[in-house]
């Protein structure tokens, strides 16, 4: 992650709009009602040209693929006494679920060493949505529900996945 | 503020690890890379940015009967192909990391990508290796010499060796 310190504010924010007043989404179902109303997240929709069921194999294949992944950082500061060195760790968990009607993609994220204000669900906080419908034969429908700053890399590799124009795996770590 | 990152496999950390103490911390080493050449390696690497620099590298290992792993060595892919040899018949685990540095921001980052491969006796095996714009891809066909098609092979965890 170029630089860690804004990600975990940013995921923070995240959880903390999607929050409000209450508690964390604790399903795939609860981050889809939560994302359109919080100001950090997002609802992107888009149509490929692509028949349904590729793009569920592309999703089955690439999410563990890419996203059964732990990623480690290490960050040294100048402190008063000496350098101050913290390390945390942060594991993706993918799930994916297909029907003959709908593929779903959920992106969890547990972070090791941090402060857990509300209940965080097993696998981690929901990061990322990605719902595939079949429009017509060769044409499918991608509700993506996302974060609004930050984990472009992610974004950017799931919808490759969606239009099977760029099938590769995020670099995590940026 | 110095910033470290590194995504890899359990399995890896743990081996390189290993291979590092045992070897005196001398850290890595290289493969020998001695044996009959039955993969081409073809690798493309672009950080997308003139201030960050992306290396590409995979680690061998051995694949030992009960699944464990021990490390081989490590080839740099510095060029856009390098011909490797493994052993034929045998169940090999390769580990492709992707190094990421940014100058600007005196960061570093190491994303692994890990797939177990049995190259079959008289098969070769054409790989090809990316990491354009912090998207990373790696891709296996393979190919017998008398054969007019390649076909694709599936990454495979390293769990997929209990089942073999």
């Amino acid at each position: 992650m170029k630089n860690s310190y804004t990600l975990l504010a940013l995921v923070t924010g995240l959880v903390a709009v999607l929050t409000g007043c209450g508690t964390m989404p604790q399903t795939a179902d609860d981050f889809r009602k939560a994302v359109p109303g919080a100001l950090t997240g997002k609802v992107e929709t888009f149509d490929v040209n692509r028949p349904f069921g590729a793009v569920a194999k592309t999703f089955e294949k690439k999410g563990p693929e890419c996203l059964n992944k732990t990623v480690s950082v290490t960050s040294t500061t100048p402190g008063k006494y000496g350098p101050v060195v913290s390390t945390y760790t942060v594991t993706y968990k993918p799930t994916v679920r297909v029907t003959k009607k709908k593929a779903e993609l959920h992106v969890q994220q547990h972070t090791d060493n941090t402060l857990k204000v509300h209940k965080e669900p097993e696998g981690g906080y929901y990061l990322l949505v990605a719902d595939a419908y079949p429009v017509s034969k060769n044409k499918t429908r991608v509700d993506l529900y996302c974060p609004a700053m930050g984990h472009k890399v992610l974004i950017k590799a799931v919808k490759g996945w969606g239009t099977g124009e760029n099938v590769g795996c995020p670099d995590l770590t940026q | 503020m110095n910033a470290n990152t590194y995504a890899m496999g359990r399995y890896v950390a743990g081996a390189l690890l290993t291979a590092g103490v045992l070897g005196g911390c001398s850290g890595l080493r290289s493969y020998p890379n001695n044996l009959e050449k039955n993969l081409d390696i073809q690798t493309e690497t672009d950080s997308g940015s003139i201030f960050s620099k992306v290396r590409a590298e995979v680690d061998i290992f051995r694949v030992t009967a009960n699944c464990k792993t021990e490390y081989q060595g490590t080839i740099s892919l510095d060029g856009p192909s390098v011909e490797v040899g493994i052993p034929p018949d045998k169940l090999s685990y390769m580990a492709f990391r992707f190094s990421n540095s940014s100058f600007l921001a005196s960061s570093r980052s190491t994303m692994s990508h890990e797939t177990l491969l049995e190259a079959r006796a008289g098969y070769n095996y054409g790989i090809k290796v990316s990491y354009v714009d912090d998207i990373y891809n790696v891709a296996i066909t393979e190919k017998h010499p008398r054969s007019p098609k390649a076909r694709e092979i599936d990454l495979r965890d390293i769990n997929a060796c209990k089942a073999l």
